[in-house]
């Protein structure tokens, strides 16, 4: 019990993360839409896309790292 | 700000507050529903928007405002409206021989099959060189211009197979076709933009 409790907190951190990561890089990314000029491309892609994708590979990575509570079986004869 | 580019901008903020209320509301996603949630909302939806912001960049990359943004293009873009039929970029712009909004793409990228890629790469090339380089004047072309970019929409026309001067010299024309003669520094169309000697020239519509 107490280990998925730990697992589930630091699933919910990273999920955090992940939403963090993301929010800041599309904002980044409205930003530079709205931003006509050449260095906005390299804004948008270089920081902008890059913490979007950091923020898809936490999400992912929590997605795969993350132990779900153990299941007890119980039998009744 | 257009049509696209702001539904686009909507979707984002959309994007945003969408994870902010998952991001404040984790325990939503301890439901197979807000699983769902999380992966349409932390994965499809910010993919979805890099893509389309992306694509958005490059296709405003080829408007020939983005290209004149640049200090260095200034003169180009006043030789754009010079009131003399010679100069050739002039006369393909002002009378909308090419697209007026995309006129410096249309010329100056080739028409082979990385024609585009190649183009865009040297345009991360200009970027790099404005902010961290220094702009070697005067400006050069990275290849000798193509006629196969004149021909691209000239081979054919009327007044270029048929016209007085083509036909003088019988060999000129099957030369030009086979970019040994070239279009504009054979001493035929050889004013271009010229861009240094803009001081001495007429504008058409105020030079604006």
């Amino acid at each position: 019990m107490e280990a998925s409790e730990l697992t589930q907190t630091g699933l919910n951190r990273r999920l955090q993360v992940s939403g963090t990561l993301l929010s800041l890089g599309l904002l980044i990314e409205a930003v530079c839409l709205l931003w006509a000029l050449p260095l906005a491309f390299i804004v948008l892609v270089g920081l902008g896309g890059l913490l979007i994708l950091a923020g898809i590979f936490v999400y992912l990575y929590s997605l795969v790292s993350f132990k779900g509570p153990e299941r007890t079986a119980s039998r009744t004869d | 700000m257009t049509h696209p580019t702001a539904l686009l901008v909507s979707l984002i903020l959309f994007s945003v507050v969408l994870i902010g209320v998952l991001v404040f509301r984790l325990a939503v996603t301890s439901t197979a529903g807000g699983k769902i949630l999380a992966f349409l909302v932390l994965f499809l939806l910010p993919l979805l928007c890099l893509a389309m912001g992306v694509n958005s960049e490059i296709e405003r990359s080829t408007s020939t405002r983005f290209c004149l943004s640049c200090h260095v293009m200034e003169p180009y873009g006043r030789s754009l409206h010079v009131d003399d039929p010679n100069y050739l970029a002039a006369a393909h712009f002002q009378n909308h021989r090419v697209p007026a909004d995309e006129a410096c793409y249309t010329c100056h990228t080739n028409y082979a099959m990385f024609g585009g890629v190649r183009a865009k790469l040297h345009g991360l090339r200009h970027v790099y060189v404005q902010y961290l380089g220094t702009v070697k004047q005067p400006l050069h072309l990275y290849d000798p211009y193509n006629n196969r970019e004149c021909l691209h929409c000239h081979l054919g026309a009327r007044s270029f197979e048929e016209g007085a001067f083509h036909n003088a010299d019988p060999d000129l024309l099957p030369a030009v076709k086979a970019n040994k003669i070239s279009c504009v520094s054979s001493g035929c169309h050889d004013t271009v933009h010229n861009a240094s000697q803009l001081d001495k020239a007429k504008f058409w519509n105020g030079g604006k």
